[in-house]
């Protein structure tokens, strides 16, 4: 009895030991409201058990609150041991993460890096702000309309569509209040359709004054449609998630979302009524890309671009990329997989999603309009 | 030799009490310096400027929700008290009711394509919901309701002690032979002195509506938005001019919870005055237990309503209008709940109770080895207002700046003691109310006899006061357990609560997961109470 017990202490102890020198813990900062996104990595965390990594998902309501750890870690010289070791973010908390030297990189020498269109400028200008290799793209999407097709014969496809749809079915429709990430892109959307030369939103702000007339036009569409807007443009929904169930119970009769494979995605789920349908500007719709990145002061820097690596492998990418799972779009490139890795992204026939990707592809303009569109919508509405 | 010990004793307890002072001075000094060094006195009064509708409707809302509530409680409160005083336990049931869970509750009820719709739409016969037409006028209407029908509970619960206390029965009797009628009685004479015993309670009502997030973010107006969302957007913001404005708008919410208090407490003075020398109901005879009654039944029902709204959520794959009940059905929000989060459903449980019993043994401890025990209350007393006037957003930033300038503790020891100062004010007063209500008579016979401290406290004290430490217990743990704002401000999301997991899975997709959550959350102090209140029938406070 002793000699086992004395053996099985020993091999609990063994595997300690190993579990400590052979296993290595990242903890992953990334946005935790959604179910689907949740569960594909936690799946992800099962999968990376294998090559001895436990990566724990920190679920955060927002990547700002990752931020602010790492500033406070830089000024307290925290510089060894922080607390976050990989993180799921994009555009202006990309360029303050940059401006502010909190990044680790470049991180773009990992193996599947090759899958990558090293072309594709959309992939390495995060919000017009260079990546330097200090971010990997993990996943890209696209603004979308998604629209009741029992309500909606000829759903809009043009800003002016999109208006004379507004006045005739007053109180149908809206966008999540600024500053939601959501909000500002479809703002940006108008935007795009607003300017005559679209080439002014790749340059910074700045260039834009005195006084700056897409944003001065952009107000006075705004202006014209939120009296007829849900609630009649005086409440706005706090987040796109939040047009989901409005979307549903049939308050709204069109929404937006930033993913292609949004209604698919939210129909199967049981969300949405199977009657829920995507379409898009027919001029081009807003893409951008979403991004991992490792903080400067991760301890464990050589397992997170292990987990980087893996979620960008092809059969991570196939994973996320599913209806089923999460269907958020891939970002690698179809020439550079070879026919069984491209087997492996099932082509979904689904009503509920654009095709294909039909619609022309806007890169995000330059991250200083996010702040003067937000700040101009902040002085005319609120 | 006993003397020293004595003295030491003594000292000890005053010893926590400014060692406690000495760490919410550090924080609010710390806030105030750091806020008020960055700030240009151009810059803040442009901000006062730009703010004054937000300030306007954030100062209204709260100062008319406080009212509201104190009224409807003391209805209540006269109504249980003489009709049922049974159901008034139930109440401790509802105190137990999680803020962001009510909340979402309420616009579940009242949306365009919420329940009523539902239940109009079966009369009317329309498919499709009306359109909305929800403005603000309408928002700060549901915000001022809400928040007060929320906070009745609470006032009741502490109310009825007080009104036992009054002799109502006693007054009533001697004032109706100078021609009183009922209202008049209740009115020009028991008013008076009931609120006048509540400073505490509105205080901590007050002080809570100055720095709650969810109410003002989930059910108050948007333009403007509140002053509390616009502290916890700038808080957020990558945005320059947003986070500029966060100096200003946490000197604000200082200057307006403080006003707030003495507005009401200024207001609560000309109502006594007035009401006790002025007769102005003496004609009216009006049967004011169906008022309380009324509100009474409002109450339940509409937390009843909630509860029920949010458990179909939480079992409903489809539900979608004008469907009264769900059209299909899962357990997919439940499992999901139970196998992610069980962990830290688990956890959030022991550091509620662990905070909780630490609180109560701690303060226990204060009052029993002191001999000057109204000094002792005076302190705490002081302490537990200086950490509620302080908005609870506004001090906890302060911790978490005095945290980042200081790595002497990690990140979890700033976070149990960001939980535990917040329940201090809590457990002091619910402490007090028990202590005041034994009857000294009991240890002083037993002085005589010559039986020690400690041996009376475990042999008499305790058995008696049973029943208060256990709500005293019941009460700090869902306070503890229904933080939120630590999670955000302080650790930023490396340590939480299970009550912020569900608040990021409202932000989601998934509305029946997240009311799975919600459900759950309720649970365990729900439980808890029920349990005391099952037990004890009754409970004392």
């Amino acid at each position: 009895m002793k000699f086992l017990l004395n053996t099985l202490t020993k091999i609990i102890f063994l595997i300690f030991i190993y579990h400590s020198l052979y296993s290595a813990d990242v903890n992953f900062h990334a946005w935790g409201g959604s179910v689907i996104i949740n569960d594909f990595i936690k799946q992800v965390s099962k999968d990376l058990k294998k090559k001895n990594i436990n990566l724990n998902h920190t679920k955060i309501t927002d990547i700002a609150e990752s931020i602010k750890i790492l500033e406070t870690d830089k000024k307290i010289n925290k510089l060894q041991k922080g607390s976050i070791d990989l993180m799921w973010v994009n555009g202006e908390n990309f360029h303050r993460l940059k401006k502010n030297q909190l990044l680790f990189g470049p991180i773009d020498t990992i193996d599947n890096y090759k899958f990558i269109n090293t072309e594709d400028q959309s992939l390495h200008n995060d919000f017009g702000e260079p990546v330097e290799g200090l971010e990997v793209p993990w996943g890209r999407a696209q603004f979308v309309l998604i629209y009741d097709s029992k309500m909606i014969q000829k759903p809009p496809q043009t800003i002016e569509q999109l208006r004379e749809f507004i006045k005739n079915n007053p109180g149908r429709f809206t966008y999540p209040q600024i500053p939601d990430f959501h909000g500002t892109t479809f703002l940006k959307q108008l935007l795009y359709e607003i300017v005559d030369d679209q080439s002014i939103l790749q340059k910074p702000f700045s260039n834009c004054l005195n006084p700056c007339e897409p944003l001065k036009n952009l107000m006075i569409y705004l202006k014209d449609i939120h009296p007829f807007l849900w609630n009649q443009g005086k409440r706005f929904p706090k987040s796109a998630a939040e047009t989901v169930p409005l979307l549903s119970n049939r308050e709204l009769w069109l929404t937006i979302s930033f993913n292609p494979n949004m209604a698919a995605v939210n129909v199967s789920s049981g969300n949405l009524r199977d009657v829920t349908r995507t379409t898009s500007f027919i001029g081009g719709a807003i893409g951008n890309t979403h991004y991992l990145a490792i903080p400067f002061n991760s301890p464990n820097k050589n397992a997170s671009l292990e987990v980087i690596n893996y979620l960008i492998s092809p059969q991570s990418q196939a994973d996320k990329s599913n209806i089923d799972i999460w269907g958020d779009p891939t970002v690698l490139d179809f020439t550079k997989i070879d026919e069984k890795q491209k087997k492996m992204f099932l082509d979904k026939q689904s009503i509920h999603i654009l095709q294909n990707y039909q619609i022309p592809y806007l890169v995000e303009p330059h991250y200083s309009w996010t702040e003067a569109i937000e700040n101009e919508w902040f002085k005319t509405f609120n | 030799m006993n003397g020293l010990k004595l003295l030491i004793n003594q000292n000890i307890s005053f010893l926590i009490i400014f060692l406690l002072f000495g760490i919410v001075f550090l924080v609010i000094g710390n806030i105030l310096y750091e806020t008020i060094s960055q700030l240009t006195i151009k810059s803040f009064s442009n901000d006062l400027m730009n703010f004054l509708p937000s300030i306007s409707v954030t100062f209204f809302n709260n100062i008319l929700s406080t009212i509201c509530a104190i009224f409807i409680a003391f209805f209540i409160t006269e109504y249980l008290y003489k009709k049922s005083y049974f159901s008034s336990s139930f109440l401790i049931v509802l105190i137990s009711f999680p803020h962001i869970s009510y909340c979402i509750g309420i616009t579940y009820l009242f949306a365009t394509s919420g329940l009523f719709a539902r239940l109009f739409s079966i009369f009317y016969g329309n498919e499709v919901p009306f359109i909305s037409y929800r403005g603000d006028g309408l928002a700060n209407l549901i915000y001022i309701f809400s928040l007060a029908l929320r906070e009745v509970p609470f006032l009741v619960l502490i109310g009825l002690s007080t009104w036992k206390k009054i002799n109502p029965n006693q007054i009533q009797q001697q004032v109706s032979v100078l021609g009183h009628s009922d209202l008049s009685t209740l009115m020009n004479c028991i008013f008076p002195l009931w609120i006048k015993s509540m400073g505490l309670p509105v205080l901590i009502i007050i002080a809570f509506s100055f720095s709650n997030f969810e109410f003002s973010s989930i059910l108050g107006p948007q333009f403007p938005n509140m002053i509390n969302v616009k502290i916890i957007e700038s808080w957020y913001s990558t945005n320059t001019e947003l986070m500029q404005h966060l100096n200003s708008l946490i000197i604000i919410t200082i200057l307006g919870a403080g006003v707030a208090i003495l507005l009401l407490f200024f207001l609560r003075n000309a109502i006594v005055s007035y009401f006790t020398n002025t007769r102005l109901f003496i004609p009216i005879n009006y049967n004011t237990l169906l008022i309380g009654k009324f509100f009474f039944l409002i109450v339940v029902l509409l937390f009843t309503a909630i509860i029920s709204i949010t458990f179909f959520l939480s079992i409903s794959k489809s539900w979608f209008f004008p469907s009264i009940l769900p059209t299909t059905f899962t357990l997919k929000g439940w499992s999901y709940m139970i196998e992610n989060y069980y962990v830290l459903f688990f956890h959030s449980i022991f550091i509620s109770s662990t905070i909780s019993i630490f609180s109560l043994i701690i303060m226990t401890y204060m009052i029993e080895i002191s001999q000057n025990i109204k000094n002792i209350f005076k302190m705490l007393f002081l302490l537990s207002l200086m950490i509620l006037v302080i908005p609870q957003n506004i001090m906890l930033m302060g911790i978490n700046n005095l945290m980042s300038s200081s790595p002497f503790f990690s990140i979890k020891a700033w976070f149990y003691f960001s939980l535990f100062i917040y329940i201090l004010p809590y457990t002091y007063f619910m402490t007090k109310q028990s202590y005041d209500d034994f009857n000294p008579q009991y240890i002083e016979n037993a002085d005589v006899l010559g039986i020690k401290r400690l041996k009376s406290f475990f042999s008499i004290k305790l058995p008696i006061m049973t029943n208060d430490f256990l709500i005293i217990f019941g009460v700090s743990f869902s306070v503890c357990f229904y933080q939120f704002l630590q999670g955000i401000i302080v650790t930023k999301g490396e340590e939480l609560l299970f009550n912020n997991e569900v608040l990021i899975l409202f932000s989601g997709e998934s509305i029946s997961t997240a009311s799975s959550g919600s459900l759950l959350n309720f649970f365990p102090a729900g439980l808890l109470l029920t349990i005391i209140y099952i037990r004890y029938r009754y409970a004392r406070m």
